[in-house]
Parts: structure tokens; sequence; C-alpha cells
């Protein structure tokens, strides 16, 4: 080190000036010089004291700092998570062991390749739209992506990215990545369970209703009048049987908690679409014209596509059964740059007043008269939940004779940076 | 018109069957997926109705060979199911399912409409 050799010079110079000091003989010329010699001797050794204190702290520091590098390296290495510093693109630049096991493949393979590489192809596009939206300091948290390890054998990820830019640095991204396959097999364990009850109860009501429908469609011959009243109060009580099915089983996981909830970036339409397509047969079926408009395209808003279903199937289910002619009308629009709103409105005939305050309520429906269509009033309450867990609103306005409107906001989809 | 109808439940085949001849359809019938599968290659039908949850081979792998197959590509697909979760309605419709009908909320008059939708739809795609 250049202070070390510094030191040592100003030693030897001392050495050599008390040597010249000792041999030259007293001369008033020669001692003046010798005494310059030693003022600057003197000075120098000052200097020297304060280098070598100097050297000392630069010592200490230098140690610290190994032993902080120490310490982040250790930290980053044995993460419990996939940790990872990408360039702005994905390009991976360092890995830690958890990353290598995560992906399947050691930290140094990891290093130089496109994190894209290990994402799903199913995930590829929507990874790439959200990766470049990344912006300096931002912030992704609990993002779910599909992944694939080296084995090609995909999983769940859960990510999280700050994005950062040092002065005099191009940005860089650091990721730290969880795998949470299990929670999401145990979640869609759950689902499927649900799924499969849900199934098995139908079945058989679906069957009855099938079968009673053909009769009075005349496909098992000519039937009498009399039949035909009973065949058509079998049916509606089997369609409310399939009704009660679903609000039974959806309250059920409301009250246990039991709601696995995906949300996710999803267009306004898109919730909207699977409802036409189940329902527009059954309106015209009644005479009802089912009309839809967008007041703009392309609201995205972020939701759990099965619940919102859940929710619009109940609302467009009640729109149905109590309007007997007219139109029921969809309408999609942004409200305030905080919302996608979707408005279901009928023709129907209406709420009165006392009973739509507590509409939405648990104990409203359970202490309240039985209902006019003797269904359980439980979907309303479920819709409710269901939109509430999706961070949503519903609300209500009806004229008794007029008909209703139903109002669901979803809160606009927000891009990377404040998720 | 050849209808393959794939339906695990007899009751619903019986029910689908008989409205269908009824309007002078034909219709063969798989009880499984994997029948399913092996008739809409072999069976040259018009419009496949297909069950969501069927033994040996799920409703969606059926559908996702039928679109991957340049032989069975063109035939439209009905789904039908009991269930009518939105995620399952969603990811019927991008599999390449042309409708998807409810068992239970949808009736035969409904499936019947939209048989017949569908192969005109088809003829029209076939002869511009």
């Amino acid at each position: 080190m250049k202070e070390l050799d510094l030191i040592r010079d100003i030693k030897i110079l001392g050495n050599k000036l008390e040597l010249l000091e000792s041999r030259v003989p007293a001369n008033p010329e020669q001692d003046e010089l010798l005494e310059g010699l030693r003022q600057s001797l003197e000075e120098l050794h000052a200097a020297q004291e304060e280098l070598e204190s100097r050297h000392l702290e630069l010592l200490a520091a230098h140690e610290m700092a190994g032993a902080e590098r120490r310490r982040y390296e250790s930290l980053f290495q044995h993460a419990p998570f996939g940790y990872m510093i990408t360039d702005v693109h994905g390009l991976i630049r360092e890995a830690n062991d958890a990353a290598g096991l995560i992906f399947e493949a050691p930290p140094e393979y990891l290093s130089g390749k496109p994190i894209s590489v290990f994402v799903a192809d199913e995930a590829l596009r929507s990874f790439r739209v959200k990766l470049n939206e990344l912006q300096r300091d931002t912030i992704v948290n609990g993002w779910e992506v599909t992944f694939k390890r080296r084995n090609g054998i995909s999983f769940t990820g859960s990510v999280h990215i700050a994005a950062e830019q040092r002065r005099g640095e191009e940005m860089c991204l650091r990721w730290a990545i969880r795998d949470i396959s299990d929670k999401k097999n145990f979640e869609e364990m759950k689902s499927d369970f649900v799924r499969l009850v849900s199934h098995q109860l139908k079945t058989p009501v679906a069957q009855v209703i099938g079968l009673v429908n053909n009769m009075l469609s005349g496909y098992a011959g000519e039937i009498g009048e009399k039949p035909k009243q009973y065949l058509l109060e079998i049916e509606r009580i089997c369609r409310r049987n399939l009704s009660l099915i679903t609000e039974l089983l959806n309250v059920s996981r409301v009250e246990r908690g039991a709601i696995p909830l995906r949300l996710e970036a999803v267009l306004l339409s898109e919730l909207v679409e699977p409802l036409l397509h189940s329902y527009r047969m059954i309106a015209e079926g009644k005479g009802l014209a089912l009309t839809t408009r967008a007041e703009k395209t392309g609201i995205l808003v972020t939701a759990d596509v099965s619940l919102a279903g859940e929710v619009l199937k109940n609302i467009m289910d009640n729109a149905i059964r109590f309007t007997e002619r007219g139109e029921i009308a969809i309408l999609m629009k942004e409200e305030e740059h905080t919302a996608g709103v979707v408005e279901i409105s009928d023709t129907g005939i209406g709420i009165p007043a006392e009973r739509l305050a507590g509409i939405f309520e648990r104990e409203n429906v359970l202490a309240g008269p039985a209902k006019p269509d003797g269904g359980t009033g439980l979907g309303l309450y479920i819709a409710r939940k269901f939109m509430a867990l999706q961070n949503g609103e519903i609300g209500v306005s009806s004229e008794v004779g007029t008909g209703s409107t139903f109002t669901l906001r979803f809160p606009l989809h927000k891009k990377a940076g404040t998720s | 018109m050849k209808i393959l109808l794939i339906e695990d439940e007899w009751a619903f085949r019986w029910i689908f069957r008989d409205a269908l001849e009824k309007e002078s359809f034909e219709v063969i019938e798989a009880e499984d997926g994997q029948q399913g599968w092996e008739l809409a290659q072999s069976a040259e039908p018009d419009l496949i109705l297909l069950d969501l949850i069927l033994p040996r081979l799920h409703g969606f792998e059926v559908l996702r060979r039928i679109q991957s197959d340049s032989r069975t590509r063109e035939i439209p697909v009905l789904l039908i199911s009991v269930l009518d979760q939105a995620e399952l309605v969603k990811e019927g419709l991008k599999l390449g399912a042309r409708e998807f009908f409810v068992k239970g909320l949808h009736t035969s008059h409904h499936l019947l409409a939209a048989v017949r939708r569908l192969l005109e739809k088809n003829e029209k795609i076939k002869k511009p």
C-alpha cells in the first residue's frame, strides 16, 4: 500500500540523517543545512503519525466493509426465497442458492439468462407486459406468475420486485421469488371439492328438469292440460332447488372464510361475456331483450373471474325471474378513474322500499318474511360478500312497477408500482 | 346431419338424443372422454356435444385434442355441463368451444336452437 511505503521511506530518511550528523565534522554552514533537514524530518514525522492513524482507520473501515459484504452475501445466499438481480429487461446478473433450487438449476446456470426462459409459455405475454411497465423506484408485491423449472415442470411463484436506480448506474430489478405451489394446490383442491359437490348435487336435479322439459315439449308424446300444469310446477321447484344448492354452497364457503381469492387484471367485457353466453337464450326464450352497451372499451379492472361471475349470475337470475316484459340492459362504464362499473337494469316488478334497505344483509334475510319466489334470499348477501372480497361494491336502486338497477363497482386495475 | 354426443350420464344422453332425433338429427353416443375422442376422429360428425366432467378423459382435454388435430378442428363443439362457473365458461370458449350449454338452466329447446345456429354458421364458412 502507498501509505506504508511512505512511512517506511520517512523512517529510512531519519536513519540516514542521524548517520550523516554523526559522521560529518562541525561546520556552521553545514549545521544550518542539517538543522533545516532536521526540521523537515520532524514535519515528516508528524505527517507520518497522521498517516499511520488514518491508515488504521482505513483498515478498520475496510474490515467493517468486508464484514458487511460477507453478511450481505450470507443473507443473499441463504435467504429462504429465490433472490435475483436482473437488468430492466430481466437478464439475470446474480442469483442465490434458493433461486437455483426453485428453478432446479445451479445459480451459475441462471446468471446471464433472461428470466423469461423460466416463465411458462401461457404466462409469457402478460409477464412481458408487466415487466415493460416497471418504472424507477416501483415496487411489485405478491405478483403470481406461472414459472417453469429447468426440467419443464411448472409451478406458481409469488414475486416481489423492487426497481432501483443508483446514481450513475443503470436501473436494476431486485427479485424475491417464493414457490407457492403447495398453497395453490391446497386452494385448488378446496375449489375442486366444492365443484365436485356442486356437480353431484346439481346433476340429479338437472336431469329431472331435462326429462320434465322434454315431456313438456312433446318429445314423449302428447300430454293433457292437467299433467302439463303438474310438470310445470315440478320444473319450477327443481329450478329453485338448483339455485338453493348454489346459494347454500356459496354461503357455507363465505361463513367458513374458505374462498380462495384469485385477483387478476381483467377487462370488464370479459366478466360480462360468459354471462351473455348463458343468459341470452334464456332471456330470448322469455321474450325479453338482452342488450349490452359500453360507454368505453378496454376498461381494465382487478377482479376474481369466478366470484364476479357468481355475483353477475345472481343479479341476472333475479332480473330474468322478476321481469315479465321489456328488457334487461347491461351497461359498462368507467367511474371517476377509480372504478369499472357494470349496471344491470331490468323492467321488472321492482323491490318495495322497505325491503330495499337491508337487501344485502344476512340478518335481514333470516329475520324477514318468506320470499315471494320461495328463494332463500341469501343470493344478494353472498353477492355483497363476494364484491367486498374483490375490494368492490354492490348497490341497488329500484321502483315498484318500473324495475331495478343493480350496480357493481370493481376497482380499476392499477399499473405496476402501486400494486 | 350427424351429432356426436359425449356424455357419461345416461339420463342426459336420453334427454338430448330424444330431442335431437325428434328434429331428425342422427345421434352417435360416447360414454366417456376417450371413446368420445376416438369417435370424433373416426365417425366424421358435423357437430359435437361435449360434457365437461367425463371419466377417462376430461372434457377440456377432449376439446384440446379436437382443436389440435387438423381432421377434427373444423367441427363445431358445444360444451354441456351442469357447472356454470364463469372461469369454466371462459376456459371452454378460450379452448375453442363455440357455445356453453348449462344443464338445468337451458332446455332442449335452447340446445336445438344452438345446434342449428352452429351448423348453419359452419355451412356458411365451408361454402362462402
